[in-house]
């Protein structure tokens, strides 16, 4: 996936869970926030260091669409 | 490493040789299985942990989640994962199913040889991420206009309905079992899904995977049942249609049918 | 005799007319952006059936006319690699005109 995707998603994926701990946090609701800051990373996290099918092909012959 | 015993084509090895050298090195199958498991329970916890005195109406958004997601799995596989987008975030989705997952996987060999060749099984992690995030809009305007109940049920719903696809389609690329061979839905898919995977079917016929329920309401499944017989036909190929499409290598002229109609539509 | 090939492999589709890449011919007649496809009746396939009669025929008009049928009696019934030579699409041509 191209840096720029991973980037606006990361963001947009940690300001949600971010935003949704605060919000359990102002309903007293203490573990589904933490659970939420630790989603808020953990899904971040996830997109980066998971491997991509990339390695180069070797020269090959022909066109490719 | 690959199967000992199969009787997939020697393309079909050749593919998987491929694309398993063309994995980073570290992929790990239970790692990536653990990354989606987490992400999905933890969301799960978070949307439950705010239900606060259900409504009856309330959990009518399970199956109205469950089904929007089916409908959305099935377009999005019929739409975009068999066929060319210009797009390039669409696009990809159809090269990694149409052109790896479906050439990894045929329906003379759809097992998996080990967790190495779940990369080419799960979707990758971003998936719980733009599920999350396109799930926002629809739960936040029930919520305000329906209930807030409503609105994290219709979370957990699509949340949950992803994960419900995950454990169905990697039960369609395991060894057969006595599990698998008698668990209701499970078996269906298995069936329903291998199907899909005749290369000569895999761009029009049989698109759901979680379950056929689209393809019985649109005519896309191979069998000749109604809506009962589709979700529990099981391993059953007593009822598939007659007129399914056969391609071949090389299609002969005189075998086909000419279409009556030869003007240009544009 | 032309060999036209086609197969779907993990660097994309590839389609060859005589071991060299068919050109999509969407200069001349486009039905899609998104290139070749086949197995299914649609713009991709249609793209594909015009630009495999333009090869043979050399014909445009031909070529627009026949690529809806030829791709309905031919490009959508291809298996997922395929091979057809300039004998078949002739003799398609021959049936289809008669």
């Amino acid at each position: 996936m191209p840096f720029k995707f991973k980037f606006i998603l990361s963001i947009l994926i940690f300001g949600v869970f971010a935003l949704t701990g605060q919000y359990e946090l102002s309903h007293d609701l203490s573990r589904p926030a933490y659970v939420a800051f630790f989603l808020a990373v953990f899904m971040v996290l996830s997109i980066w260091i998971f491997p991509d099918v990339s390695r180069d092909a070797p020269e090959r012959e022909g066109g490719t669409q | 490493m690959e199967l000992q015993h199969s009787c997939m084509s020697d393309r079909q090895r050749r593919y998987r040789k491929e694309y398993r050298y063309r994995v980073a090195g570290w992929y790990h199958g239970w790692l990536h299985l653990m990354i989606i498991a987490m992400s999905g329970i933890a969301a799960i916890y978070i949307y439950t942990s705010n239900l606060v005195s259900v409504q009856w109406r309330d959990w009518l958004a399970l199956p109205l989640g469950f089904l929007s997601y089916q409908l959305a799995e099935y377009l999005l596989h019929t739409q975009t994962m068999h066929r060319p987008r210009k797009s390039p975030m669409l696009r990809a989705l159809y090269i990694r199913h149409t052109l790896m997952h479906h050439q990894f996987f045929t329906e003379q060999e759809m097992r998996f040889a080990d967790h190495r060749d779940w990369r080419v099984t799960f979707f990758p992690p971003f998936t719980m991420i733009v599920l999350t995030l396109l799930s926002l809009a629809p739960s936040l305007t029930a919520g305000l206009i329906i209930s807030p109940n409503f609105g994290w049920l219709l979370m957990t719903a699509l949340t949950g309905s992803y994960m419900f696809y995950e454990v169905v389609h990697f039960c369609c690329h395991v060894d057969d079992n006595w599990l698998v061979r008698n668990l209701p839905i499970i078996n269906t898919a298995r069936r329903h899904h291998q199907a899909h995977h005749d290369q000569a079917l895999m761009m029009e016929v049989n698109m759901g995977i979680g379950t056929p329920i689209f393809d019985w309401l649109l005519g896309t499944s191979d069998l000749d049942r109604g809506f009962f017989g589709h979700l529990f036909n099981g391993y059953s190929s007593k009822y598939l249609k007659k007129n399914l499409r056969r391609t071949s290598r090389t299609p002969k002229p005189g075998n086909v049918k000419i279409p009556e109609s030869r003007t240009d539509a544009h | 005799m032309k060999t036209y090939t086609g197969d779907r492999t993990i660097d994309g589709v590839k389609v060859h007319v005589d071991g060299r890449p068919l050109p999509d011919k969407a200069d001349i007649q486009r039905y899609t952006d998104m290139g070749f496809e086949w197995g299914y009746e649609g713009q991709e396939p249609r793209q594909l059936a015009f630009a495999l009669l333009f090869d043979h025929t050399d014909n445009a008009g031909l070529a627009r006319s026949s690529s809806e049928a030829f791709m309905r009696a031919m490009v959508a019934n291809l298996s997922n690699e395929w091979h057809l030579t300039s004998e078949s699409i002739e003799e398609f041509l021959r049936i289809a005109c008669s």
